[in-house]
């Protein structure tokens, strides 16, 4: 690994603002700061990349970081953040950022420019997870900029102003596209992360001067950082979306959290199918394609259940009579709504703080029937039940008059998933 | 119809595996509009039975921006489409040889203009513009489902969109209360959308119905969506495909993968599309509090669902096994359609096991048929003109869409209590973008278009939603085309001039299809009908016609003169049209002796030899050898044998080409039958050629 220098661009650039930009920076950082603010203390973050043209991008980019703790080396930074690259061969280097990469620590890439990075295009494909080059629907301009539901994509409603796109291709099969430009069948990413094993990375590559003048692009740089981090994004909902999930009847609900749990719920088993630790599902590979396959999960699944039934009309008893009635999403809430047995059930799952586990809060309305969830205890998971009887592997819910019983789900080691 | 018929394309591509796996040729050219240049968004179809591995037998391929395209095909017979928007499309037969390199220039006319002005309505520009399904609310604002999951609305009064949803699975179809209340037709249910605080999205997904089986084949669309005044939904279920994303255990309800009607095989079934799981090839109601009701069978892909004006249930169903040609059926209770699958599911036949003899029996035909070509592929949502003149002087026709560029414009009649009708071709390209799936009238007087296509055809972004308008003026058609004891009388929009009079320059061809599991049916029996009189009556826009012939069972395709034009010299925008004749005036279903055919079959020459020769080089020689001597390998005899082709007489091995053979152990690869292929003179040659060279 080549050492290189890392420089402060706010020092450096302090005789040559834009002011322009960083008017829209500091309006957009604060809007964001004010609209959703952190319940996380903010990650410190080192802000690299000096080429000299880039002085006000770089201006902008360090006004919206003022949400954090911005730093002056990468030895204080936890996220580093890279303008188009460090910084071509032969420029001052700093044996700092060469030991915050080989520390994994977690980097967020803005434009990347193969000739800002002294290895070129081998060293910057290695790190990203793509190849720059590439074609694209004949050089013509693209027709949707689609997002998919990730934190941090969270807010942003408005596409990026069409930029002159720098295009990127051989994906690896470790990264998860969050935003591409379409034309017709034909796809360019534009922003992806990839998690290189603890590391997290994020590239956002229609970074360029003009889209760090809107909002929507300031905003994704600082959610990036945000995620990157490991904290939750401020102002990230749930998402939910109903899909082809693996190991899941067709019409599944993928219902991501950004605190980093994901929920395969499954209305047809009347259950959830599995947890994985991440926050987001990845529906390319059900829409790219006339066939299309199964979504994709940014995290391994570390909770699983059987394939039969949920609900049981007693402790290890036949499937009870259900049907799925449908869902409520609002105010970052979801809610899943069954008929099990003549009983009104409503299922909230929300997420345990920093991915240590699903807490599933039923609802059961009157009726006579005693309600059984069926259990999966299994290694590497604590099951709490409360508000419901519990027999080995089952909750049973024994109240006519209905009432609520929680069933809370914990990485058996107290480790946060992150 | 003998079994061994039945497996006519995949019996065929078993053959060609077994024998060596012939050299592909190479089809390349260029397409150009006559006004100098490459035609835009031009492509070329090529459909033929030695592409029966293929769905729909058929590559599609674009043209590039140069206009220049190239596509690899075996050795075979085809039929190439060339088409492109705003031009007339060309077709023309291509035989192919094993290795050999073709080229054409095919320079396309441009189509005439029409009152009917097309325009992109734009959308979202965050939506995926793959439009799944579009309404109106009573209001007038503008629903709009997309296959991403999403429901759009643009607001009356401005073009303000709103996101109402999103993340749901696949909807294919939509019907609004109004701005806050939607229903929407996912893959796995029927699902009511409400946004109660009004602030533009909803926030509660009720489930009304979700009773159908799913398996997660990608194939296995529920399509929708209508309701009627009662406030019932229809919604339909595609089949799925089978072995291509069946998720087992991973399937709701109950599977039955055996076929219905099994493959008599052997060789790989023609089709795969199965009803594996519940209800797949049904259309269904659903009432305002959830009931389910099974509605009706026997369908393949029925894409799009319509209700008339008075609530009678109509939907298109997608060329392939079973469904000869897309065509638009109206839909009873009760009913059966042709694709036995789905019989699987029936209360009283599951496990009948019908003959197809008595599939086909049971079968209740299509009102009309679409064939396929000039009247597209897969044929979309039918809507009915209620615009009260403000599209044009069609009002109470039928209009729907199609995934290959084409508008079509129904005509349909009630005869012996069972509607038939005609099909006419609206608009071919013309600004028409690809994959007319989704229709809907407006409150503005135009016709609205969604479209999507995902994978089925490269549409280079040429997709999405549009409207349709008329300028006002009047358009020179055929309005309506009905049946009457003798022949067909025809009304026109305008009055017509003196050449509308002649007999001559109309021009009937009939042709009937085969209820059969390959993958659609070519025209069978085709025959020159002859008018014999033509009488246009005063006014010039009625005119009645006189056949030589009127039979049911029929398909009639007539074909106008360009002589015939409007007083005013404008000649006929489309001057095509196919008429579904299952039912005479009197109700009579069954076809009487006719003179027609039996002139048709003594009209045949003797059989050419050289001609022959050319045509065993190209379908024959692959399995019994240039040399006639046949091939242990693919079963096939040695015609220099003792016993030769010496006892068989000539009518006998006419047959054998016509119907094909099945296989006479040891050999297990039974010849196909040649006659969807191969016009009855050409298998005349054929067996000429084999007298001479084998005597």
């Amino acid at each position: 690994m080549r050492v290189r220098r890392l420089t402060h661009p706010l020092a450096r650039a302090r005789l040559s603002l834009a002011v322009g930009v960083l008017a829209a920076a500091l309006d957009s950082g604060r809007a964001v700061a004010a609209e959703r603010p952190s319940q996380s203390t903010p990650p410190h973050v080192a802000l690299l990349g000096a080429p000299a043209e880039s002085t006000a991008e770089l201006t902008a980019i360090a006004t919206a970081l003022a949400l954090f703790t911005v730093v002056g080396s990468a030895e204080e930074a936890e996220v580093a953040v890279v303008w188009r690259g460090p910084g071509s061969a032969g420029s001052a280097v700093d044996a700092a950022f060469a030991g915050f990469l080989e520390r994994a620590r977690p980097l967020v890439v803005l434009g990347a420019d193969p000739a800002a990075w002294p290895g070129g295009a081998s060293e910057v494909a290695a790190l990203l997870g793509a190849a720059p080059g590439g074609s694209f629907a004949q050089g013509a301009a693209p027709t949707v900029l689609s997002d998919y539901a990730h934190p941090i994509t969270t807010g942003v409603t408005e596409p990026l102003a069409p930029p002159p796109l720098r295009l990127w291709s051989g994906l690896t099969a470790d990264t998860f596209v969050l935003q591409e430009a379409t034309a017709g069948e034909e796809t360019a990413p534009l922003a992806w992360i990839r998690q290189d094993g603890t590391r997290r990375l994020v590239h956002l590559a229609a970074l360029n001067p003009a889209t760090l003048r809107e909002a929507s692009g300031l905003r994704l740089v600082t959610q990036a950082v945000w995620w990157a981090s490991g904290r939750p994004v401020p102002g990230a909902t749930p998402h939910l979306q109903r899909t082809v999930l693996p190991d899941a009847h067709p019409g599944s609900f993928a219902l991501t959290f950004p605190e980093g749990v994901g929920v395969c719920l499954d209305p047809v088993r009347g259950g959830i199918n599995y947890l994985w630790a991440g926050e987001f599902a990845d529906l390319r590979p059900r829409w790219l394609t006339k066939q299309g396959a199964p979504a994709r999960l940014d995290g391994p699944v570390w909770y699983r259940e059987s394939p039969e039934p949920a609900w049981r009309t007693a402790a290890g008893g036949p499937a009870a009579p259900w049907r799925f009635r449908g869902h409520t999403a609002r105010a970052g809430t979801t809610e899943f709504h069954y008929e099990i047995d003549g009983r009104k059930v409503t299922e909230r799952p929300t997420a345990l703080p920093e991915g240590r586990g699903l807490t599933r809060h039923f609802t059961v309305g009157p009726g006579k029937p005693t309600l059984w969830l069926r259990l999966a205890p299994q290694a590497g998971v604590r099951i709490e039940v409360t508000g419901a009887r519990r027999e080995a592997e089952h909750a049973g819910f024994t109240e006519e008059s209905g009432g609520a019983f929680t069933v809370q789900l914990h990485r058996a080691d107290g480790e946060a998933i992150r | 119809m003998k079994p061994f018929l039945l497996g006519f394309l995949a019996l065929f591509s078993a053959c060609l595996a077994l024998a060596a796996a012939p050299a592909t040729a190479r089809f390349s050219g260029r397409i150009e509009s006559e006004g100098g240049g490459p035609a835009r968004f031009a492509q070329v179809r090529v459909e033929g039975a030695a592409l029966a591995g293929r769905e729909n037998s058929q590559v599609i391929q674009r043209a590039g921006n140069d206009g220049a395209f190239q596509v690899s095909l075996p050795p075979g017979v085809y039929e190439i489409w060339v088409t492109a928007p705003d031009h007339e499309e060309a077709t023309f037969r291509l035989e192919v040889a094993a290795g050999s390199t073709l080229h054409r220039e095919v320079r396309l006319s441009a189509l005439r203009r029409t009152p009917y002005r097309v325009e992109a309505v734009a959308l979202p520009r965050m939506m995926i513009p793959e439009v799944s399904g579009i309404t109106f609310t009573p209001r007038g604002s503008l629903v709009v489902t997309n296959r991403r999951g999403e429901v759009w609305i643009r607001h009356v009064g401005g073009e303000r969109w709103s996101r109402l949803a999103h993340g749901l699975h696949e909807p294919f179809g939509v019907v609004a209360t109004d701005e806050t209340d939607v229903f929407v037709i996912q893959r796995p249910e029927l699902t009511r959308l409400r946004d109660l605080d009004g602030d533009g999205v909803a926030e509660i997904g009720t489930t009304v119905a979700d009773h159908w089986g799913i398996t997660g084949s990608y194939h296995e669309f529920t399509y929708g969506l209508v309701r009627d005044r009662a406030g019932n939904f229809y919604a339909s279920s595609g089949l799925c495909s089978f072995g291509r994303g069946v998720e087992l255990p991973w399937t709701r309800g109950p599977l039955r993968t055996a076929q219905y009607l099994p493959w008599p095989g052997p060789g790989a079934v023609p089709d795969g599309h199965r009803s594996v799981a519940e209800f797949q090839g049904w259309a269904f109601q659903i009432a305002p509090d959830g009931t389910f009701t099974p509605w009706a069978s026997g369908f393949r892909q029925p894409l799009g669902v319509g209700l008339s004006p008075d609530d009678e249930l109509f939907i298109s169903d997608c060329a392939g096994a079973w469904v000869p040609t897309s065509a638009l059926i109206h839909v009873e209770r009760g009913a059966f359609h042709g694709h036995p699958d789905s019989l699987k599911w029936h209360p009283e036949l599951r496990d009948r096991g019908l003959s197809a003899a008595e599939v086909s029996r049971l079968r209740r035909p299509p009102a009309v048929y679409l064939p396929r070509g000039l009247m597209g592929t897969s044929p979309g949502q039918p809507v009915w003109d209620q615009t009260g003149g403000r599209f044009g002087p069609f009002t109470g026709q039928v209009f729907l869409g199609d995934v290959s560029a084409v508008l079509m414009r129904l005509d349909l009649e009630k005869i012996g209590g069972a509607y038939q009708g005609t099909a006419f071709p609206f608009l071919r390209g013309q600004g028409l973008r690809l994959g007319g799936m989704r229709h809907a009238f407006g409150p503005d007087g135009a016709l609205y278009l969604g479209q999507t296509v995902r994978g089925w055809m490269p549409t280079g972004g040429n997709e999405g939603l549009q409207r349709i308008t008329w300028d006002g003026t009047a358009p020179v058609e055929i309005l309506t085309q009905r049946l009457t004891e003798r022949g067909f009388d025809l009304t026109f929009t305008v009055p017509m001039g003196t050449a509308a009079a002649k007999a001559q320059h109309y021009r009937f061809k009939r042709f009937r299809y085969d209820h059969h599991p390959l993958d659609g049916s070519l025209r069978r029996e085709e025959t020159e009908v002859p008018v014999t009189i033509a009488r246009l009556e005063p006014d010039g826009r009625r005119l009645h016609l006189e056949l030589a012939e009127v039979q049911p069972g029929f398909v009639h395709e007539l074909t106008v003169a360009p002589a015939v034009t409007s007083v005013g010299g404008e000649p006929l925008l489309n001057r095509v049209s196919y008429y579904t004749l299952n039912r005479l005036v009197d109700g009579t279903t069954v076809t009487a002796p006719s003179k027609l055919l039996a002139t048709a079959e003594t009209a045949l020459g003797p059989g050419d030899p050289r001609a022959g020769a050319e045509l065993y080089r190209l379908h024959c020689a692959t399995c019994h050898g240039a040399d006639g001597k046949g091939s242990l390998a693919a079963g096939t005899p040695d015609y220099t044998g003792a016993r030769g082709l010496r006892t068989r007489s000539d009518a006998e091995l006419a047959q054998i080409v016509t119907e094909g053979r099945l296989p006479e152990p040891p050999a297990v690869n039974p010849m196909p039958p040649w006659g969807n292929v191969l016009p009855a003179q050409a298998i005349r040659d054929v067996v000429a050629y084999l007298r001479e060279a084998f005597p």
